[in-house]
């Protein structure tokens, strides 16, 4: 009595392990002497009893005569329905000739779509090629040499001989393309150097040379041996 | 030649493309598994179905037993899932046989082949209100009480099947039985 009120029982273990007599034999004896002693115990055990005897009561005139149902597997089914990730992992896991014929399947298989990508890739190269072949190139017209048209960089490389006079003195002239920047005092050096030229032959000023091209000597960017002289001298 | 193998053993054999160990498996548990499932359901036919869908769910999972548990917890887990499924639908279908969990009285009842004005005995009735008490009981209250009353398994089988501690499983044998007296003793039904 001494573990038990009216609100429940401590002794709930023992109720249901004796009811279905799954209690051991001392705590037997125990739950018995404690039911003598404790009405709530008493009680409560009569109640639970006859829930219990309700379900056995259910559990006999429903369940008791059913006869199990034929439980059928489709065993095939079962296989089918999980047959595409089954296979693809028993793919995965082949062993001894089934892998060795997927990896050469699969390498021939590699290898015939390089081939077809290789084949694709210098078609367009053919093609690209055919059609550069295929621009017409305007005829020259001019009795100019054909090169100075196609390659004017390599005319600006050239020695260009202005034939102002038979003098030795007068140097030939190089045409430049030099990107160098022309400074005020190398322009100075250059106009003094004409000057001097002039000065020097009087027949070049009469004598006029024929415009070969349309150099201008103004525009002259390049750095002359004579001008090194002139900044020398004038240094 | 199955007779000696352990459950455990007849799974491993199932994985290896045995059918026959497995139609070991379903002789063993189906008794219980119908049992577990009429209990949990409450009507013969859905019982049935239950059972069918649970090893036809277990066939297919079988890669995925590892074998960490007991393939008896494994099937009444299945099985349980299974009856939940079962009256998830039903309850969409409003044809639940059970009464509601919440035990309202006003609930619809469709009614058995044995509840048919023609059929209709007080033993019936009887038998009706239990099953409807039964069904009020919370799932995992419903589960204990019905492994023990149909499925006649011991304490230390359930404790084991639902790797639930030996004082819980009693402790919630003593509540559902508590939870169905009460139930039971709103609705008094002479008993026959």
């Amino acid at each position: 009595m001494d573990n038990c009120n009216k609100n429940g029982c401590e002794f709930t273990d023992e109720i249901v392990s004796y009811m279905y007599d799954e209690i051991g034999e001392s705590e037997r004896v125990k739950f018995e002497q404690h039911l003598l002693d404790c009405t709530v115990c008493t009680d409560e055990f009569a109640g639970i009893a006859n829930a219990r005897f309700s379900m056995f009561a259910w559990h006999k005139e429903e369940f008791a005569h059913l006869p199990t149902p034929n439980i059928v597997i489709p065993y095939r089914e079962t296989v089918e329905a999980t047959g595409f990730l089954a296979g693809l992992r028993d793919l995965l896991t082949l062993s001894g000739w089934p892998a060795a014929a997927t990896v050469a399947a699969g390498l021939i298989v590699s290898i015939g779509l390089g081939f077809a990508v290789i084949n694709y890739v210098s078609g367009d190269q053919d093609m690209v090629s055919n059609t550069s072949t295929n621009i017409a190139v305007p005829p020259v017209a001019s009795s100019e040499p054909q090169t100075s048209q196609i390659n004017p960089i390599r005319k600006d490389s050239e020695t260009v001989v202005v034939p102002v006079a038979d003098d030795p003195q007068v140097r030939p002239l190089r045409a430049s393309t030099g990107q160098r920047p022309r400074t005020e005092r190398t322009a100075k050096a250059v106009s003094q150097r004409t000057r001097d030229t002039v000065i020097r032959n009087p027949s070049a000023t009469t004598a006029k040379a024929p415009v070969l091209t349309t150099y201008d000597e103004t525009d002259d960017k390049s750095l002359r041996l004579s001008d090194l002289f002139d900044e020398g001298g004038a240094g | 030649m199955y007779k000696t193998s352990t459950d455990e053993q007849l799974v491993e054999l199932a994985v290896g493309q045995d059918p026959d160990a497995f139609g070991e498996i379903v002789r063993r548990w189906e008794r219980k598994i119908f049992a577990l499932c009429f209990g949990m359901l409450g009507r013969e036919d859905d019982a049935g179905d239950a059972a069918q869908e649970a090893f036809i769910a277990a066939y297919r999972n079988l890669k995925n037993f590892r074998g960490e548990a007991q393939v008896s917890s494994w099937l009444h887990r299945i099985a349980v899932n299974q009856c939940l499924t079962i009256k998830r639908r039903q309850r969409t279908r409003a044809e639940d046989y059970f009464d509601s969990e919440d035990g309202s009285e006003e609930r619809v009842f469709v009614a058995s082949p044995l509840l048919s004005p023609a059929r209709t005995t007080e033993k019936a009735e009887r038998t009706n209100l239990i099953r409807q008490a039964v069904g009020a009981l919370p799932t995992d209250l419903r589960q204990v009480i019905v492994m023990k009353e149909f499925e006649e398994m011991t304490f230390q089988e359930i404790s084991e099947t639902l790797e639930l501690p030996l004082s819980t499983v009693k402790s919630r044998l003593y509540t559902a039985l508590k939870q169905l007296r009460m139930r039971l003793e709103r609705t008094p039904v002479e008993v026959v």
